[in-house]
């Protein structure tokens, strides 16, 4: 289809305002994280390194940035085994309330976050607490998070098995591979690229979360975002939190943006 | 091939094997299915989709599991095994080559999950793909081959493991005509080099009768007849077989009556019915004489040029159509009279009436799908 000189350009004026809209927030936080003045006048009367100095130090977001890490690759590692097993059994076999199934696996991502931290606060504090002796802390932020992170590796390797179809697996029983020599030699390596693919947007998803978090976090177990939030209105604190927040958008657009890559389409059309 | 153990152990025996899907009513996909395979056959299951034969290969092959009855290959029941523990292979329709992996290594995979040596493993796969003709072309994905080229891929792939039985579910079915013609040919002589029992499934009347050393003819989750290309043409047990094997030229009830002059449904092949205008003297390509001939006459209806052959479909007087068919050899001298809407004379030898047993069944009213391009086209 070809668009007309006036079409043209005002689709290009409109797509322009809304990736505007969008990221030059994003690019303000970037230059004010060198900006001199304590207080980000603008325009920035001076270029200085000190906050990033001064951040590399502080030992609040280093720890924050720590145990973020781990909630993320915690909850990919669950999301992922968990997430390939569940779409495996849907795509494969047929058993009684696999509808249902399927449903309730991608409803945690469509739940309001606040429900669902509000609900695995109440299961923390009067069920594992006191039953168990897990209080809120890493654990308690992995398992919240790895309730919408499966929904993520689940996407992804559905639509990965129905593109696939299944007679390749099929064929490869045929020509006698049991059913593990099968998923090694065949499934397997014909998921790993969708596996990678949600594994990256799984980890983003869990590295830049806040509300669950805030509700199965611990006091000693910050995760960045949650010290970001909390640091945000002490005037003290404020440069530094620039300086952490772009760390975290870097961290979050490279795994999404390899994600992209790998998946492809794949990835694209799963991400909700 | 066939002659060899025509008293032995059957490469494939089914025993009242019968598979119902779940359903409200559950649908029968398969009724009861006796069946003799013999070592070293080219046999083909024949039938419209929706007849049972792709449902009857795939329980063979372990994809499905039979509601009751039993499987046996070479002696051996197999009816509860999984795909992996039997002795088959199959060429599937889509191929289902491993995107993942060259050529080589599709063809090696069978050997590679059975254990076998890495050195019988490269002769082995060197060995077949030199029997597709595919030697140099190890190193390619998939991906880059041509359709036929996969087809023969998928067919090394799987006689490669030197199976009791391969199983071919319409594997010609995705290729254009002429490599289609070519593969048939292909396919027959490398039966006929490694002797392994191939069971062919098809709903192409032609190219069951071409390469098959016998047919099962399907219909409705039944086999309405078993015979060699030759039986199930020229005498067929059934009108759906009459009909689904060659052109229907089938005539029951009153027309049988009023043309035959006896009571009972008959068929008879359009190349041994011939054609001339009306009051003109009999004779023709079905070298029928005037003795004895039967003839009919009727309206032309429609005169279809084909190439090699000419079709004219003929309204009876009696009631009923009928479709000659004659070979274009030479240029008739009465061509010009036959044309639309002239009166005619039919006429063929009473030795190629076939009588068929019972009425058409139910099932066989529905048209069989247009299966076959070429000569003996359905209308």
């Amino acid at each position: 289809m070809r668009l007309g000189r006036g079409a043209k350009l005002a689709l290009t004026a409109f797509a322009t305002v809304v990736l505007t809209f969008v990221y030059v927030p994003l690019l303000v936080v970037g230059v004010n994280s060198f900006n001199s003045d304590r207080t980000f006048g603008w325009p920035p009367p001076g270029f200085t390194t000190k906050w990033w100095e001064a951040a590399l130090q502080a030992q609040g977001p280093r720890d924050a940035l720590l145990t973020s890490v781990k909630a993320g690759l915690g909850a990919t590692a669950i999301a992922l085994v968990l997430g390939t097993l569940l779409a495996l059994a849907l795509a494969r076999y047929d058993f009684f309330g696999k509808h249902a199934v399927s449903i309730l696996v991608v409803l945690p991502i469509a739940l309001p976050g606040i429900v669902t931290g509000v609900a695995l606060q109440s299961v923390i504090q009067n069920v594992l607490g006191p039953v168990f002796g897990i209080g809120a802390g890493l654990f308690t932020i992995i398992v919240g998070h790895a309730t919408f992170c499966i929904v993520i590796a689940f996407n992804n390797v559905t639509a990965r098995l129905r593109r696939l179809g299944g007679s390749l697996e099929q064929a490869s029983a045929d020509l006698g591979a049991r059913p593990f020599t099968t998923f090694r030699r065949v499934t397997f390596p014909l998921l790993r690229s969708s596996l990678l693919a949600g594994a990256l947007l799984a980890f983003a998803l869990s590295f830049d979360e806040i509300v669950v978090t805030t509700f199965t976090a611990g006091p000693e177990s910050q995760t960045l975002p949650i010290w970001i939030f909390n640091n945000l209105f002490r005037p003290n604190q404020a440069p530094v939190v620039n300086v952490v927040a772009v760390v975290l958008i870097v961290l979050s657009v490279i795994p999404v943006w390899l994600a992209q890559r790998l998946g492809g389409a794949d990835a694209a059309e799963s991400r909700l | 091939m066939a002659a060899q153990t025509a008293t032995g152990t059957p490469a494939i025996r089914l025993d009242g094997l019968r598979k119902d899907f779940a359903g409200t009513p559950p649908v029968v996909a398969v009724h009861d299915v006796d069946l003799d395979v013999r070592a070293g056959e080219f046999f083909s299951m024949l039938g419209p989709s929706g007849s049972g034969k792709t449902t009857v290969l795939r329980m063979i092959a372990g994809f499905e599991e039979p509601t009751s009855g039993r499987i046996e290959l070479a002696g051996e029941d197999v009816t509860r095994r999984q795909p992996y523990e039997r002795d088959v292979n199959t060429v599937f329709q889509d191929y289902a080559l491993f995107p993942h992996m060259s050529v080589a290594e599709n063809v090696e995979y069978g050997l590679l999950v059975k254990k076998v040596s890495r050195a019988e493993r490269r002769s082995r796969v060197a060995e077949a793909l030199e029997q597709v003709r595919l030697g140099d072309h190890g190193s390619r994905r998939p991906s880059q081959l041509s359709g036929g080229q996969r087809q023969r891929v998928a067919l090394a792939r799987a006689l490669v493991n030197r199976p009791t039985v391969l199983l071919l579910d319409e594997p010609l079915g995705a290729l254009d005509l002429k490599l289609r013609e070519q593969m048939q040919v292909e396919l027959k002589g490398i039966q006929r080099d490694v002797g392994i029992t191939f069971l062919f499934v098809t709903h192409d009347q032609e190219e069951a009768l071409t390469l098959s050393d016998r047919i099962a003819v399907f219909n409705a989750g039944r086999i309405e007849q078993v015979g060699t290309a030759h039986d199930v043409y020229e005498s067929p047990a059934s009108a759906f077989v009459a009909g689904f094997v060659g052109t229907s030229n089938l005539l029951t009830g009153e027309t049988a009556r009023a043309v035959m002059r006896r009571d009972g449904s008959f068929a008879i092949r359009p190349e041994k019915v011939a054609v001339v205008p009306s009051g003109a003297p009999l004779g023709g390509p079905s070298g029928s004489t005037a003795d004895g001939v039967m003839t009919a006459d009727g309206v032309l209806e429609e005169v279809v040029y084909g190439g090699p052959v000419t079709r004219y479909v003929v309204a009876l007087d009696a009631g009923g159509r009928l479709t000659a068919l004659e070979q274009n050899a030479g240029t008739r001298p009465d061509a010009a009279a036959l044309h639309r809407g002239a009166r005619v004379t039919l006429h063929w030898r009473p030795d190629h009436v076939i009588d068929v047993p019972g009425q058409p069944s139910p099932q066989s009213s529905s048209a069989p799908e247009p299966a076959s391009l070429g000569g003996l086209a359905q209308q």
